[in-house]
Parts: structure tokens; sequence; C-alpha cells
């Protein structure tokens, strides 16, 4: 479903997408539009993309095509999620260590659509850190 | 026949010479008066020059030998300055030093003198830039602070003689910074040294145990030479593999040469680990975008 959501090409817009918008949370996805973690992930973006319109936008970005963020964001996972709110790197306690991003693909649409609320209203009270609503920590999965 | 002013000091002292009789007799400064007119004759030009001066006293006052020999020195106050050569002004201008010998000093001399008498040949002289006796070999002109027989005695060449073979400053640093030479080497320094920064020398530690004045002497000096030690330990410790060490690239501290891209300001931490590495945010894409053009251009 990666055609149905905006893709962005070069660095240059992914910095205007993120400058331009005000009072949405804009979510990322890091990856490949072939790569099968990413389809999976799209899929559950484009379920979830009309029922958080008014608070989240969505863009695709191509690692290959644009390697800018490649170095700084550490992105060598197949496929990562990354949330900004007003020019501002957002962080989730997801509970697996890493608070930056999501580097897994999810398949359920409101667990997903959760995380992207919670993101929405801490940075809205100006956090910098949310907790996510669910741990995805290794413990509770074994 | 007056008492030699040192004695008539320590006798008021005692309390056994009383002050009339003191003024009566003859002051020290008169003694030194006496010197003084004593010194313009000879035929050296060099004011502070000593060797003739006092062999010219020794042959006057061969037979007057209660009186004290008194060293001359012109009380100028750059003499300490070893780029300052005193002339006849400084003379007239300062004066000589004033030979006014401490009583603990003389205690500690007479309790020396009594273990260890002077020899035959030696005489005592009064050193009024340190006041301080010391003593003079009347026939191979050699000196030394303690008495000749003494166990820790450092017999030498007196100063002047010393200063007169190197001649120029130059070569007094050379010798100065010299750390470990022989050991007559080191005497005839200290020597120097003490001729040379007399006026800050106010020990009067003439004690038994000589050490301790010895140690004093050593410290001054490693006080004076210090600073070029350290330069030199410095050097020293220049790592051959240092750039510095055959390149002109100055010294670095010990961050230089880290890489500096991927500052916490700019970008990521990539050395932050553990909670650290949790509390840790990206930077916003348009400052990625930026670092990266910074870092191009690098």
């Amino acid at each position: 479903m990666s055609y149905m959501l905006q893709h962005l090409t070069n660095g240059w817009q992914v910095d205007q997408a993120i400058m331009s918008e005000e009072d949405r949370v804009l979510i990322i996805r890091f990856g490949h539009d072939w790569d099968p973690t990413c389809m999976v992930m799209d899929e559950t973006l484009y379920k979830c993309a009309e029922k958080m319109k008014n608070f989240a936008v969505i863009y695709l970005v191509d690692i290959t095509e644009v390697p800018d963020f490649n170095k700084m964001y550490e992105l060598y996972d197949p496929c990562t999620i990354m949330f900004f709110y007003r020019n501002k790197h957002i962080m989730i306690d997801l509970g697996t260590g890493n608070n930056n991003k999501i580097n897994w693909a999810m398949e359920d649409v409101q667990e997903f659509i959760d995380i992207v609320e919670t993101v929405y209203r801490g940075a809205r009270k100006g956090r910098g850190l949310v907790v996510s609503p669910k741990d995805y920590s290794t413990k509770y999965r074994y | 026949m007056p008492l030699p002013a040192a004695l008539l000091e320590r006798l008021q002292k005692r309390g056994i010479v009383s002050k009339e009789e003191a003024k009566q007799t003859p002051t020290s400064e008169e003694v030194e008066e006496v010197f003084a007119e004593d010194y313009d004759d000879p035929n050296k030009d060099e004011p502070v020059e000593e060797n003739g001066e006092e062999d010219k006293d020794s042959e006057d006052d061969g037979s007057v030998s209660s009186d004290i020999l008194i060293h001359e020195v012109v009380s100028c106050p750059n003499k300490i300055n070893p780029y300052h050569e005193c002339v006849d002004y400084c003379k007239q201008r300062w004066g000589m030093c004033k030979w006014e010998p401490d009583t603990d000093m003389i205690k500690r001399r007479d309790r020396m003198l009594q273990k260890y008498p002077l020899p035959p040949g030696w005489k005592e002289v009064a050193d009024p830039a340190t006041n301080r006796y010391y003593y003079w070999n009347t026939q191979t002109d050699e000196v030394s602070w303690l008495s000749p027989l003494h166990p820790s005695v450092n017999i030498s060449q007196p100063a002047e003689k010393i200063q007169a073979l190197l001649g120029t400053i130059g070569k007094l640093d050379k010798l100065d910074s010299d750390s470990d030479d022989s050991d007559e080497d080191d005497d005839d320094r200290r020597l120097n040294g003490d001729k040379s920064d007399s006026d800050s020398s106010s020990t009067s530690s003439l004690s038994d145990s000589e050490d301790e004045y010895e140690r004093d002497r050593r410290r001054r000096q490693d006080r004076r030479g210090r600073g070029r030690q350290i330069d030199k330990r410095k050097k020293a410790e220049l790592d051959p593999m240092d750039p510095a060490a055959y390149s002109d690239v100055p010294r670095g501290s010990w961050s230089t040469g880290l890489d500096r891209r991927g500052e916490a300001k700019t970008g990521v931490d990539t050395t932050a680990s553990g909670p650290l590495f949790q509390q840790r945010p990206y930077p916003s894409p348009g400052d990625v975008l930026r670092a990266n053009k910074q870092n191009q251009k690098n």
C-alpha cells in the first residue's frame, strides 16, 4: 500500500515537510518499499492514516534514495518509524531500550494509533520523551 | 688595644662591657672605613674583586690578628643582576655593605671553630653580603664557607675568579643549565650563586651540622633553575611518535585529533550507551542536512 502514501524523495523535502507541519505529528517511515518488513508496516500505516489525519501525517522515505539521514539517525534496520513534532524529534519509551524509533513492523492498527496519540499528547505538552501505552520489551513476549 | 667589633658586641650583650666603653672603642664601621680606604689603592679596576685587596689586607693586618678581615661588597641593589657590573659610581652612591654579625651565627661559628680550628695559612674573613664568615687560604687563595677541617667542607676557588674564568654571562647561563656535572663544578656554581644573590641570603645558620645550610643553598639554587628544568622535562617527555616531535604542529591536548563530527549538539552522540543511549534525541532533519553540508565542506 506504499503507493497510497506520500513519498519524500530528497532531504530538503523531508526538512520542508517537517517545517511546514504546525500542529500535527509527523510520522516518517524510513526503509524500502520493496522490503517485506516495510510492506507490513506500510499496510498498517495506510489503514490508520485516514483515522489520525487530524493529529498526524505520514510520509515514506526511501533510505537508498535519501541517504542523508542514514548516518545520523542510525538507519540500519529494514524498517524504521520516527516521530517529529514542530521540527523536533520525539522519543517514545517502548521498553526496547531504543527510545528513538520503532524498528519493527507493527501489524495491529489500534496499537499504532495509540502510540501516535500518546506521542501527540506528550509533544503538545512539550515533552521530548513519551512513554508508550504498551511495553514492547522482550520480557513480555516470552 | 681596642676590642674587635664582634667581640665587643657580644660582651655588650652579656653586660660585661658598658655602652660608654663601647663608644670609646672604635666601632666596626670605622674599621670598615679603613678597609674602604685601602680598597681604592689596589690596582684592581673591578670593585667587587676581592682577592688582591684581601692579600693587601692580610699583609696589613698580619700583626693585628684580632681585627676581622672584611670582604668588601658594594651594597648596590643591582648586584644580583647578572647583567650589571658595579662601577665606581655604585660604590659612591650605595657605599659598602655593613658587617652586622648575628649573635646566633657567632655562637655557631665559635662552636665550629672549637671543634675544627683553622689550620695555619687560613684566615677568617667576614662577608657583609651574607653576614657570615668564610675561610680563606692565604697561600693557595682558596675559600670555603666552613672550617677547612670540617668533614663536609667544600673548598673552592673564589667566586670572582670563577666568574673571571667564565667571562661572559652566556657561559654562566650554560653552566647553570647543566644539571649535573662534576662535584667541583656544582660547588663553584653554588659559590657563584651565593655571591650573586647575596642580599637575599639572610641565612646565618652556621651550625655544626652544615647539612641544613647546604640544603637551604640547594633549595635556593633549585628555585632559580626551576623554570628551565620544567622546560627540559617537558621536552624530554615528548613522545617521538607525537606529530609535534617531528613536524611543526603544536603539541595537542588529549582530545586533539578525536573525530569532531556527530557531536551531541549537531548530531547523535554515538558514544552514548546504556541509559544515556535511551535519552538522546536525534537532531531535526534540517540540522542533519546542515551538519552533513558542514562535514562535506571540512
